[in-house]
């Protein structure tokens, strides 16, 4: 085949030392950044960015993208030790994760979630070797409708799957729906729910949130414990065959759908690490030990953030779409070496493109060596009581939400809203469906005014349109079914119960 | 509470720092602590570069005698660096601030944003131009097939993918030019405007080059005319508005630099002679090149002028004419 | 009896619900459609709603089926004294920086909360807060005011 002619002449240029350099440099800063909360990736690049200017572009280019995967991987490390997701893309993981790090079993989740991280970005890069241009292609027809479909979809499921309580569980996503109208509406130019404070006006940080109810939450919800003995024992870090065998299908079924969502332009990997735990839950035979540290559901959302990582460089090589907030900035970066982005990238700096996937093969078998022992070390520092490692856990919270935007009054926010967690916790509200609400709440209003305005205001628009309809017809399902299967006794109703 | 605190602190040193200079010779006045170089934006886009590629030349080329310090103050499209400045920075000749048509446009729109005039405009960089684009497979080949067919049809036939508030302004602008009404679909970014109008999603777009340089080389996007009185040096080819017959004014979005206000003029000339050796250097230049815009040095009163009338403009195409 | 054992749970449901009406009464004042489309008051609105009334179906349960006997609760006392003190260092990050908040708070959780060596405690917070300071304000240049002088 001809790309892989393509990419056999990236791996040449790949290999080069300077480049094996620059992509062993952008994992390792990527892996760095991944485990503070409130640095990503985008911030990263961004910073770094003015001291690449008269760099090679391949090079820096190889490290960019080194720096916006590695992230993923890093992310994970704070999510399963401490349940501060060090990205928004690792929320999921620090819900199950963790859990499986106070049963002392951190070692085995950081081990699974970079097997699942480092098989996913392999296919993922293998999706992006064979599928790029078809791919991005097709991604166009998503239009307003089709997403606005697609969050319908996800919100059904969220209801599907809300745990014990579906009202508590609705209710917070509702609660996070609302919190992302605060803010300038980016429609009308209008500002609401401000309360008169100009900080306000950006609207609530996503990334203060989340670490907000996992990271502070927990520490005040489990600070009376704190005296108890710390987790007893690191186990080992490769999964036994029992856990292997539960995450196969998880990682294999995450790494499709994360590459599928992050080719969206707009999606992204946080919201594909939310759809692989839903799909998790939704599939398993036991859902209702979601949330006790099940391995399935640290192995799926981990696989999806990595494929949709490598996902997301397919509209952004392809066509110069950016689908995320980091690969924006790339794109930025390619502005800035005086490179075109579009369909003609493929063709004209077919050299460059060909390195950077090339070179997305070699940054994951170097991620998989560094964190299978690394994660060892990690789960290393469980071994020290709670009670030394929860202050300096709330001040990484502190100084990561500051510098996410420079900003006292996110550190405000992150006091309230984790006085908040931690009530929720007390009182069994759950918190992921807030933060999927906040991530979904902007996506669902524009989606929904751009689709009425372009189809004239009638509403015919989203059932017109195959890929449309199609998207609510699975939404319809996904609530009805569980419904229909008690109504018709194929499943004792207390099962359909638990997990409706 | 904090606020006034630093005011205490930033106007003290101010004070020490304006007596000499004003009592002494104009060109006297240097840096003599690190300057900060606040951005109204967060990391990672397009102003948020441009403030960068200033601090680069700045630094590279040792302008200052003294570090220079890059703190971003995302929020509000700029209403949260521009408050920070007016608030805590007041007279501070060692505070230099990113401002760019967004900043001007927000408290436009909203009220409880500081406007420009809590800063002392100092010089601008470039201006962004607005073309209006159609697919490559459109059957419209020139503006005024375009404009034609609009015309022939009732208002808000025509659906136009737009990026931000600049864009609808243009858009506006267009609409009163030819007296038909084009309906607006709002997105959040160039890249998401553009990615409508490939998916065949709208009927057009009108933009900055940007994000569609690439496609305009494929030919999978078609430019049809530009909003400004010459033709762009980019795309010679592409006719301006007026040359098609549609009455539009020149429209082009601006990226500057300010101090705090009530600095002193000494401090203003300076800072204006640096601008105007980072405005020369090979690497703004070519940055400006590179984004397919316009270089556009203008400094001091000139620049003061500038901003007067592009606040009329856009008081104009908002619908919000100045108070009084 | 009951009540009493489930009032915290009835309160932070109201809260929520309280949320909801906020949301109401301020998104009413806001233009509800314009043109072809929603204006920004329609979702907030609908929101502000549904979080009401899955507010006060939650508050109904609760009321409806009472957990039986007492539930085994966390004592509270600890994790207020936290939230204090993380309210006082947030509070005061703005007027002397980062460096001594930071370091007082984790010595005050270490020494006071936990009642740990004196010692000790305020050898970890400085190692901590060195670290910290060190990774984001020098590594990553994040400006992080780290004394009074910082502003």
């Amino acid at each position: 085949m001809e790309s892989l002619v393509d990419l056999a002449g990236g791996f040449a240029t790949a290999i080069s030392p300077t480049n094996l350099l620059m992509c062993f440099l952008g994992v390792f800063l990527g892996q760095l950044v991944g485990v503070l909360p409130g640095i990503g990736p985008s911030a990263a690049i961004a910073l770094l960015l003015p001291l690449t200017f008269g760099a090679d572009p391949t090079a820096s280019l190889i490290m960019f993208a080194g720096i916006y995967y590695g992230a993923q991987y890093g992310g994970t490390i704070t999510s399963v030790l401490l349940s501060v997701p060090g990205e928004s893309t690792t929320v999921m993981t620090s819900i199950e994760g963790y859990q499986m790090a106070k049963k002392g079993q951190a070692g085995t989740a950081l081990g699974i979630a970079a097997i699942g991280s480092f098989f996913a970005g392999t296919v993922g890069s293998l999706g992006l070797t064979l599928l790029a241009p078809p791919l991005a292609e097709a991604a166009l027809s998503f239009g307003p409708p089709e997403y606005f479909s697609l969050v319908v979809l996800g919100l059904m499921a969220l209801a599907a799957v809300s745990g014990a309580s579906v009202l508590k569980g609705i209710a917070a996503g509702i609660a996070g729906l609302l919190l992302a109208t605060i803010g300038i509406d980016p429609q009308t130019g209008v500002s609401r729910f401000d309360f008169g404070a100009v900080w306000l006006l950006d609207g609530i940080e996503f990334i203060v949130l989340t670490v907000a109810l996992f990271g502070i939450g927990e520490v005040l919800a489990s600070c009376s414990q704190a005296t108890e003995a710390p987790v007893a024992e690191v186990k080992n870090v490769l999964p036994n065959r029992e856990q292997m065998r539960r995450s196969a299908m998880p990682i294999v079924r995450g790494s499709f759908v994360g590459f599928l969502i992050g080719v969206l332009p707009a999606t992204g990997a946080t919201i594909a690490s939310f759809v692989a735990y839903i799909m998790e839950k939704k599939i398993s035979k036991t859902p209702e030990k979601f949330g006790t540290g099940m391995i399935e559901g640290v192995a799926g959302p981990e696989a999806s953030n990595n494929a949709a990582a490598a996902g997301a460089m397919v509209p952004m090589l392809a066509l110069g779409i950016p689908g995320s907030g980091t690969t924006a900035i790339i794109l930025g970066a390619l502005i800035m070496f005086g490179l075109r982005p579009g369909p003609e990238l493929f063709t004209q700096n077919s050299t460059l493109v060909w390195a950077v996937i090339a070179s997305m093969y070699i940054g994951n078998v170097m991620l998989l060596i560094m964190n299978l022992p690394l994660a060892g070390v990690f789960a290393q520092l469980l071994k020290v009581p709670y009670k030394w490692l929860y202050p300096p856990i709330i001040t990484l919270c502190i100084v990561g939400v500051f510098s996410q935007a420079n900003s006292l009054e996110d550190c405000w926010l992150l006091a309230g809203f984790g006085a908040l967690g931690w009530a929720m916790k007390r009182y069994d509200w759950p918190a992921a469906p807030m933060i999927l609400g906040l991530v979904l709440g902007p996506i669902f209003e524009s989606s929904l005014r751009q689709s009425l305005t372009m189809a004239h205001g009638s509403f015919d628009i989203f059932f017109t349109r195959p890929i449309s309809v199609t998207l609510l017809v699975c939404a319809v399902l996904f609530v009805s079914l569980p419904v229909l299967a008690q109504i018709f006794g194929k499943r004792p109703p207390a099962s359909v119960g638990e997990c409706a | 509470m904090k606020i006034t605190r630093r005011y205490v602190l930033a106007a003290g040193a101010a004070v020490a720092m304006t007596i000499p200079a004003g009592a002494s010779f104009a060109q006297d006045w240097k840096p003599t602590r690190d300057v900060e170089l606040v951005i109204p934006f967060g990391v990672g886009g397009g102003s948020d570069l441009m403030a960068r590629v200033i601090g680069k030349v700045i630094v590279e080329e040792k302008l200052l005698p003294v570090p220079l310090v890059i703190n971003n103050r995302p929020g509000g499209g700029g209403a949260v660096g521009i408050g920070y400045v007016s608030a805590s920075r007041k007279e501070d000749p060692h505070t230099i601030i990113l401002v760019n048509g967004t900043t001007q446009i927000t408290p436009i729109l909203t009220p409880q944003a500081k406007t420009l005039t809590e800063v002392q405009p100092v010089a601008n960089f470039m201006l962004d131009d607005f073309l209006l684009f159609v697919k490559g497979d459109s059957k419209y080949k020139t503006i005024k097939e375009f404009v034609d067919d609009v015309k022939s049809k009732p208002d808000k036939t025509f659906n136009f993918a737009t990026g931000g508030t600049t864009d609808v302004m243009a858009i506006t602008i267009f609409s009163k030019a030819i007296g038909k009404e084009i309906n607006p679909v709002n997105f959040n970014s160039g890249g998401e405007a553009l990615t409508a109008l490939l998916g065949g999603h709208v009927d057009g777009v009108i933009g900055n080059p940007l994000e569609f340089m690439g496609h305009l080389e494929s030919g999978a996007v078609r430019a049809l005319g530009v909003f400004r009185d010459d033709r762009f040096a980019a795309f010679k080819d592409v006719p301006t508005m007026k040359e098609s017959g549609i009455d539009a004014p020149n429209f082009q979005m601006w990226r500057g630099i300010a101090l705090p206000k009530g600095v002193d003029e000494n401090v203003q000339k300076y800072w204006q002679g640096i601008m105007k050796k980072v405005a020369e250097s090979e690497t703004m230049k070519k940055y400006i090149a590179d984004n397919v815009a316009s270089e556009a040095y203008i400094s001091g009163k000139d620049f003061e002028t500038f901003l007067v009338n592009q606040e009329k403009l856009y008081r104009d195409l908002l619908g919000k004419p100045a108070a009084q | 009896m009951k009540l009493h054992a489930i009032k915290g749970e009835l309160a932070f449901a109201a809260f929520f619900a309280a949320v909801g009406l906020v949301w109401i009464v301020k998104a009413s004042s806001l233009p509800f459609w314009s043109g072809f489309a929603p204006d920004s008051g329609f979702l907030p609105v609908i929101y502000g709603t549904l979080l009401l009334l899955l507010s006060a179906g939650v508050i109904g349960t609760l009321l409806l089926n009472p957990p039986d006997g007492e539930v085994e609760r966390e004592p509270l006392s600890k994790s207020f004294k936290l939230l204090g003190i993380l309210v006082l260092t947030v509070g005061s990050l703005g007027y002397v920086g980062f460096a001594a908040p930071l370091f007082l708070m984790m010595f005050a959780m270490f020494a006071y909360v936990e009642r740990l060596p004196i010692v000790r405690s305020a050898i970890v917070s400085a190692v901590a807060t060195g670290i910290f300071l060190l990774v984001f304000q020098h590594w990553l240049k994040i400006p992080v005011p780290i004394t009074p002088w910082s502003y």
